[in-house]
């Protein structure tokens, strides 16, 4: 009897001597930006009144980047900027004067593939609508003349828009810039993990990990033609993920998909591809480089993709109703294909 | 001077040659080691399905001498076994160790509590579904934080049943061998 | 003690009948599915299979909000609310996500089994 209890004793000893630090998951969902949102921090022990707190300086900063991004309300500063196109010089804040620098190094490295001025013409389509329209010949004419991000001036932190009725739209830019701002906020209070998501637009951040060499956390991409299903996952550690697509927002009439990505040069949906997913280092270069890799294309788009450092994608596409893709160099073996 | 007379199950269990019993321990251990070693090299379709083949040395240590003995065995045996194969300190020794011990101290209580009830068979089953349970639920809730692991469950049991069952008749075998050795 | 014994056949007996069962017992607990729970202003309104087709209408400060489970998805088919985001997201499958709709103050969760898991979905 002795013996089972002096067993018993050793066995609760071995086990509780094999514990290992569990990672307890604290996560928070909203909306921001006219999309969810939703902020994840992992770790091992941290108090609930202190994951909140966290998530907290990680929403509102994302409000705050809202605030100064959006097109949506004629306050914010891009608001002003578009107000007074044609007519005033703005004085801008330093941050928005980079994003917009940044944004027209996508457009150069693109050859205008990737344009912030494209605002008339989406504003045009107005996909958030319940009765988005197809701008006619003529209209799409005009407001191709208003397309164009070198008639964006930027001197310091100035801007000035060359003609009235240009718009700044930072829609393919803006949710990925907030997703690392509000990494960076997490990081400095001294978060080792997280996952934001913005809209499908996400920043992993796991120390000591970098993108496809690490595998901890999975990233599933939905099924661009099957709602609620997913097309495939791969495994990375910190990077920035992003994937446009054409059944995001997006209107059918007879039987003519019109989705929200438009190729700057036509005006009109880009046509090749279904869906974009792209892995960078960071969320805004991912959610640039997905809407850019769009625009450019099957071909273009894969050869911009590998001769991007940091940079893999999955491009997908649909031929007579079947659905086909492609893997950059990097994410070649790394990529699984679900059976949804 | 020792008197190296024939060895006699009788006495072991007697506990009337001490120094006897610390080699069979290091013998069983060593047999453990090497069973463990050749195991390795059989080809499996995944890499944790085991016959368990090196537990006919535990199992022989705890019919023949006990539970400490036995315990002895299997920490030696997963022990240098580890360093042997090169998997020591990784998390597959810790799995092993763990699940060794535990298995091996199920066996030793119900071996105690229902006296002749089980053969070295039945304990060898006893100790095989232990292991790999225990195994399975150590990865779950420290290692892969997905109960899609358990998933795996009916494999292993299956593995496990196969395993045991091969792992207590020969060791059934073996020790009738080694009674009838005494006569 | 050296000869195989009656307590060792019945061991090997149900040892067995316990593996096979795990095999079906694995199959039956796959279709079990997810969880679906409607939350209004945190509370819970609704707890129903994602397996089980239904509507809910729930009534929040704006109005109401549907939600409609169908074929082992959910959405938010409408809403009386300003930005209709939560109509947007479109369906949802898997346990873990959720659809919100912050001025109703309605959140529609999937649950099951994966509660610490490292994952996100882009697209």
């Amino acid at each position: 009897m002795n013996r089972c209890i002096g067993i018993t004793l050793s066995l609760i000893l071995f086990f509780s001597s094999c514990s290992r630090n569990q990672l307890h998951r604290y996560s928070r969902e909203s909306t921001a930006m006219e999309t969810y949102v939703s902020v994840t921090i992992y770790d091992a022990d941290v108090s609930q009144e202190r994951a909140d707190a966290l998530v907290d300086s990680a929403f509102s900063e994302i409000h705050r980047i809202e605030n100064v991004m959006t097109d949506y309300a004629d306050t914010s500063e891009v608001g002003l900027i578009n107000v007074n196109a044609g007519k005033d010089t703005m004085e801008i804040s330093q941050e928005l004067a980079e994003l917009l620098r940044k944004s027209f190094s996508f457009s150069e490295q693109s050859n205008g593939a990737f344009d912030v001025s494209v605002g008339p013409i989406v504003k045009a389509w107005d996909f958030l609508s319940s009765e988005p329209k197809i701008p006619s010949k003529s209209k799409m004419r005009m407001l191709r003349q208003l397309v164009g991000y070198k008639n964006i001036v930027v001197e310091g932190n100035k801007v000035f828009l060359n003609a009235k009725g240009m718009r700044i739209d930072l829609g393919g830019i803006a949710k990925g810039y907030a997703v690392d701002k509000a990494i960076e906020i997490l990081k400095r209070n001294g978060v080792k993990n997280t996952i934001v998501d913005l809209g499908g637009n996400l920043g992993v951040w796991w120390d000591g990990t970098h993108s496809l060499d690490s595998a901890v956390a999975e990233i599933l991409v939905r099924h661009p033609r099957k709602e609620g299903k997913f097309f495939g996952s791969l495994n990375v550690g910190t990077c920035g993920v992003s994937t446009s697509g054409d059944y995001q927002r997006c209107f059918i009439k007879d039987g003519v998909r019109y989705h929200h990505i438009i190729d700057p040069a036509t005006g009109y949906p880009a046509k090749d591809v279904v869906s974009v997913t792209i892995i960078a280092d960071d969320a805004m270069t991912a959610d640039a480089l997905s809407t850019l890799v769009f625009v450019l294309g099957r071909e273009k788009g894969m050869e911009f993709i590998k001769k991007s450092k940091g940079v893999e994608g999955l491009i997908v596409w649909e031929e007579e109703d079947k659905l086909s893709y492609e893997l950059s160099p990097g994410l070649q073996g790394k990529f699984k294909r679900s059976d949804d | 001077m020792h008197n190296l007379s024939p060895l006699r199950v009788y006495d072991f269990v007697e506990g009337r040659r001490p120094t006897r019993r610390l080699t069979t321990i290091a013998f069983l251990s060593a047999v453990g080691i090497a069973l463990f070693v050749l195991e390795s090299y059989i080809p499996m379709p995944l890499p944790f399905l085991k016959i368990g083949l090196a537990n006919i040395s535990s199992v022989i240590a705890l019919m023949m001498l006990g539970t400490t003995s036995m315990l002895t065995v299997v920490v030696l045996r997963v022990v240098v076994g580890s360093l042997f194969v090169g998997t020591f300190m990784s998390p597959a020794f810790v799995l092993a160790l763990s699940a060794g011990v535990v298995s091996a101290a199920v066996m030793a209580i119900v071996k105690a509590i229902s006296k002749n009830f089980f053969s070295a068979l039945g304990l060898s089953l006893i100790g095989s579904i232990t292991h790999v349970v225990v195994q399975l639920l150590i990865v779950r809730f420290v290692y892969v934080q997905n109960a899609a692991i358990l998933q795996l469950l009916p494999l292993l049991l299956l593995t496990a049943f196969i395993g045991g069952l091969i792992v207590g008749l020969i060791s059934v075998r073996l020790l009738s061998a080694l009674k009838q050795a005494r006569i | 003690m050296k000869m195989i014994t009656l307590g060792d056949k019945i061991l090997i007996v149900v040892v067995f009948l316990c593996t096979v069962g795990s095999f079906f017992a694995k199959n039956l607990l796959a279709s079990q599915g997810s969880l679906v729970i409607i939350e209004l202003k945190e509370m819970p309104v609704y707890k129903g299979k994602l397996t089980e087709d239904r509507k809910v209408t729930i009534k929040g400060a704006y109005g109401d909000v549907r939600v409609q489970i169908r074929g082992g998805n959910v959405a938010v088919v409408h809403a009386d609310c300003p930005n209709k985001v939560c109509v947007r997201t479109g369906w949802r499958s898997l346990s873990g996500e959720t659809i919100i709709c912050v001025p109703n103050q309605v959140i529609v969760r999937i649950l099951g089994e994966e509660r610490n898991e490292v994952r996100g979905i882009t697209g």
